[in-house]
């Protein structure tokens, strides 16, 4: 029998430099199953090679961090016994070629990296973007399909979703982004790792049994661009994972229960994902510098007649990977077989050394060194060049002649900014009954709670904003990042760190390159300065479709998940309007004399003044300001000063006080407002997107106490109007609408 | 039963609410409250109260409840609440009790054919032993709801002689018959009471939704008197 080894290499998506140093590292041929294992070993996918110079750089340590990048999931303390466990993954490739079952598994995928750590994860969200759905209804669909995916299983697992953000834009008709973030709470004392695995211990696999879908998902669909008319095939459908969230759920408690009850006998622990039992074997002997032993006729199997090459690259869902103390293996099949009716197989055994040896019907058809084949020899990638576009503020402005009230209108219809009820009310948000604040408040905040017991909760906060990432990614990140500690800040918490989830198309671009390479500083610039590192993340590259024989790239777009904590949730800061007759002031960071004059990098300028220079001309980022805003809305906290707090952001402040009057029930406030005598450019002020402003509203007997905190946060304050019972909202002296009207027009768009 | 303060939550592999059920049980005053694993009877005179929590108690692939009516707990449910035990089922614990007949009427697909998750107004109009009390009536609660199969139609053939306590207040998110949200029967000494939206969601004041602490309440006192 003569295989066509190279051939097959080739195929299985490995470059020609890496199968020569594939072979040379061996000393041999590989087996066909061998070169199958590192088709997907060293995909872009799970090896992370052409990012992995730039993520290096990222900051990734405070005193807060337990565990940094690296792990199924990073760590922060919340309190002496507590950590909170976080990350945000995408399923970008999959959600697009099968959009229920794409972003289904997404969903589960990132609630296994959760637990696996020890962590009952408490709140998910999800950041989504696609084509124009409004006028193309392929679009309509993905969004149907992802919604409902990510509904039939994050509803049925029973985790709160409690934050998230949906927009559209051009650049992602080839390519949706599904990006799923969750968050759970872990005991201290029971975290669990895959980097601590000892040799003479029993491998055991637990969960689904495996069968032989996904088989090559992380090399042939998730590291490769699209063609536009191969994908939604059935060749690349065959590739996506299909998933049960009931066996999740029992996989779930299962495993947090032997780590409860079996915590000294559970050694180490990885979840199967991409590239299933050969990435979780080789990351676990990897990082713990141990060998192992597997008998592939053991794994559980869906089908008969699996051979050997689909056994180690079925994604099959909802599995586990474990190395447990020799002689308990009985005891964990108890809890996990007899309790739960998951599956549960012992494997194997790890052994001393780093050879991952793996039989099949008596025959060894795998001998790897583990350490020496871990990573791919280094790619060939072209210096990063990003060029920011050059913008020329002398161009003739086109002049606006829209009345204020139409573009409140159509900046409300925008989808980014537009009310995502319709969608949000599909996922289960009170669940774990535990949500302060959920959709529809600047964060997300969740009751940390004990048995009942203890005040202490968990905020977070997910922004990409594309339209500044295509214009400066290191801008982009930077801002992310700071409107994710700006919005913390406005409900009461403290960022303390965050995960990244990173979205880029072809990476073998000197383009994409230097994306990369600017997003990294970008994050670094606000991580330094508020101590928030990085703990968490995921590189999406190969988000490139060839339409018509051009390729066209997705713009940048990294969500940063800012993740946080306050000392009481009862203090927790909602985002709309609590009372009639309460005043509502600007905060702002910047000194009068220094304001921008122009509402550049807006909403506005982009769709509405449709002016390319304008929109490319982003706003300054003050990071001291930044700071001081921090600490003024924190130590306005404890004294409860501000009834409500919500930051100026998308569509600026017209938008932000639009937003404040809707209220969760479905009812409406007044706005009574006067900017009449106001000295800034009337559309800059209204719709312009300044950094470092909030809008706070507060008693107008607190006038003072909000004058000294102005003072002692040298902030610049600005009284906008009242909070009005009556449903009109007003900023005199020219925009004038009934509230209801504008609520109307917002929940019209999903 | 007087003295046995013990209240159980019933648990299927995929109940989801178990938790927060439990955690409310053992906030209320002078309650032993405990998980009840599906597998195991329940026998006579062993609970006190018996929650039936909410979630997807086998996934629900088939039929919401369809196969958590099997279960050994179900089993000896009626004879439990006979002797005088008060049931109290949440969301997929209506699905299942209506499932077993031990509640009439059926639960349909939402009107919308949609999952719904919001804040849901309900009015008292009902006394419901133990659970609400002739001071309720008229009041006006919030419980969330999250539910796709919440949609109640009332069963001609079904002669269960039972009444509903709470209607949906205003909008009537899921399509119900008159609104119903609740449906409350006696039952020998015991009761009966499934609900869709959910009480122990707006227990905590710190979730800013403490409506359903009357309810819990109300059951803590009214069965310690009996």
């Amino acid at each position: 029998m003569s295989i066509d080894l190279k051939a097959l290499a080739l195929a299985c998506g490995l470059t020609e430099k890496e199968w020569i140093h594939f072979r040379e590292t061996l000393k041999r041929d590989p087996s066909p199953t061998e070169i199958q294992m590192i088709g997907v070993m060293w995909s872009e996918h799970c090896s992370y090679k052409s990012s992995k110079r730039f993520l290096r750089q990222l900051r990734t340590h405070s005193e807060a961090v337990l565990q940094g990048p690296g792990e199924n999931a990073g760590l922060v303390s919340l309190d002496d016994k507590r950590a909170i466990a976080f990350k945000i993954e995408s399923h970008n490739h999959p959600s697009f070629v099968e959009p229920f079952q794409g972003a289904a598994t997404g969903v589960g995928g990132i609630l296994r990296d959760i637990f696996t750590m020890g962590a009952r994860p408490i709140a998910l969200g999800n950041y989504l973007r696609f084509g124009d759905f409004r006028n193309d209804s392929k679009h309509r669909l993905l969004l149907e399909g992802v919604v409902s995916g990510i509904a039939h299983y994050g509803n049925c697992m029973g985790i709160p979703t409690t934050g998230g953000h949906i927009s559209t834009n051009k650049c992602y008709s080839g390519n949706i982004l599904v990006n799923v973030f969750a968050l759970g709470v872990v005991d201290r004392a029971k975290i669990f790792k895959s980097a601590s695995a000892a040799p003479g211990c029993s491998v055991m696999i637990w969960g689904a049994r495996t069968g032989r879908d996904g088989i090559h998902g992380a090399s042939l669909l998730a590291s490769a661009d699209f063609e536009s008319s191969k994908t939604q095939t059935k060749e690349q459908k065959i590739r996506v994972q299909v998933g049960d969230p009931f066996k999740e759920k029992t996989l779930m408690e299962a495993t947090l229960e032997v780590m409860d009850q079996l915590s000294d006998k559970l050694i180490a622990i990885q979840d199967m994902g991409a590239a299933g039992l050969t990435c979780s074997t080789m990351e676990i002997s990897f990082k713990s510098n141990v060998g192992m032993r597997v008998d592939l006729n053991q794994v559980p199997m869906r089908e008969e007649g699996m051979q050997p090459f689909e056994l180690l690259l079925s994604e099959s869902q909802e599995r586990m990977l474990a190395v447990v103390q020799k002689g308990s293996e009985a005891a964990f099949r108890k809890i996990i077989f007899d309790k739960w009716g998951c599956e549960c197989a012992v494997i194997g055994e790890t052994i001393p050394g780093d050879r991952l040896e793996m039989f099949f019907n008596g025959e060894k058809v795998v001998d790897l060194p583990v350490m020496e084949i871990q990573d791919p020899p280094p790619a060939d990638l072209p210096e990063p060049a990003w060029v920011n576009p050059t913008v020329n503020l002398n161009a003739p402005t086109p002049s606006d002649v829209k009345k204020e009230l139409e573009v409140l209108q159509l900046l409300l219809k925008h989808p980014s900014i537009a009310s995502k009820k319709n969608v949000f009310e599909r996922y289960d948000s009170t669940v774990g009954a535990s949500t302060v604040l959920g959709p529809g408040h600047d964060a997300a905040v969740i009751w940390a709670d004990e048995e009942g017991k203890g005040n202490r909760g968990i905020a977070f906060k997910g922004v990409a904003d594309e339209d500044h990432y295509q214009i400066d990614p290191l801008y982009g990140a930077q801002s992310a990042l700071l409107k994710g500690i700006r919005a913390l800040a406005c409900v009461g918490a403290k960022a303390i760190a965050y995960s990244d989830g990173v979205n880029l198309g072809n990476p073998t671009t000197p383009k994409v390159q230097g994306a990369l390479e600017r997003t990294v500083k970008g994050l670094n610039l606000a991580a330094e300065v508020f101590d928030t590192p990085c703990i968490s993340g995921n590189v999406s590259l190969y988000n490139q479709t060839k339409t018509d024989g051009v390729s066209r790239d997705i713009f940048p777009t990294t969500f940063v998940m800012t993740v946080g904590a306050l000392d009481d949730v009862r203090l927790a800061r909602p985002s709309i309007f609590q009372k009639a007759g309460s005043e509502v002031w600007m905060v702002d960071i910047h000194e009068p004399s220094s304001v921008e004059t122009l509402p550049g990098g807006s909403a506005y300028a982009r769709i509405i003044l449709e002016d390319a220079n304008l929109a490319a001309h982003l706003p300054p980022i003050d990071l001291s300001g930044e700071k001081r805003l921090q600490n003024a809305l924190l130590s306005a906290q404890a004294s409860q000063l501000f009834l409500s707090c919500r930051e100026v952001s998308q569509g600026g402040l017209a938008v932000a006080l639009a937003k404040a009057c809707f209220k969760e029930n479905g009812q409406v406030w007044g706005f009574d407002g006067d900017l009449s005598k106001s000295q800034s450019r009337r559309d800059t002020l209204l719709f312009g997107e300044q950094q470092g402003r909030v809008i706070v509203e507060i008693d107008a007997s607190n006038r003072a106490l909000l004058m000294k905190l102005g003072m002692d946060f040298k902030l610049q304050l600005k009284r906008l109007g009242t909070v009005a019972k009556e449903p009109v909202y007003r900023v005199r002296p020219s925009l004038s609408g009934a509230t209801d009207e504008l609520r109307e027009i917002w929940e019209s768009v999903f | 039963m007087t003295g046995n303060r013990s209240w159980a939550v019933v648990q299927f592999p995929g109940s989801n609410c178990d938790h927060d059920l439990l955690k409310v049980f053992k906030s209320l005053p002078g309650i032993a409250a405990q998980y009840h694993w599906h597998e195991d009877p329940i026998e006579v005179g062993q609970y006190e109260v018996i929650g039936i929590p909410g979630g997807f108690s086998f996934g629900d692939y088939l039929r919401a409840g369809a196969i958590a009516k099997l279960s050994n707990a179900l089993k000896g449910l009626e004879k439990a609440v006979e002797a005088g035990a008060h049931v109290l089922g949440i969301c997929n614990g209506f699905q299942i009790l209506v499932e077993s007949r031990l509640l009439p009427g059926y639960l349909h697909v939402n009107q919308s054919l949609r999952f719904i998750s919001k804040n849901a107004a309900l009015e008292v109009k009902a006394e419901a032993y133990p659970w609400i009390q002739k001071e309720d009536i008229g009041k006006v609660w919030h419980f969330p709801i999250a539910h796709r199969f919440g949609n109640y139609q009332k069963s001609k053939i079904d002669a269960l002689d039972a009444s509903s306590p709470l209607y949906y207040f205003g909008e009537n998110p899921n399509g119900s018959a008159e609104g119903i949200a609740a449906v409350y029967r006696q039952l020998g000494k015991g009761s009966l009471f499934a609900l869709m939206p959910h009480p122990e969601r707006a227990f905590f004041g710190e979730t800013r939704n403490a409506d359903g602490q009357k309810f819990f309440e109300n059951a803590v006192k009214a069965v310690a008197r009996a």
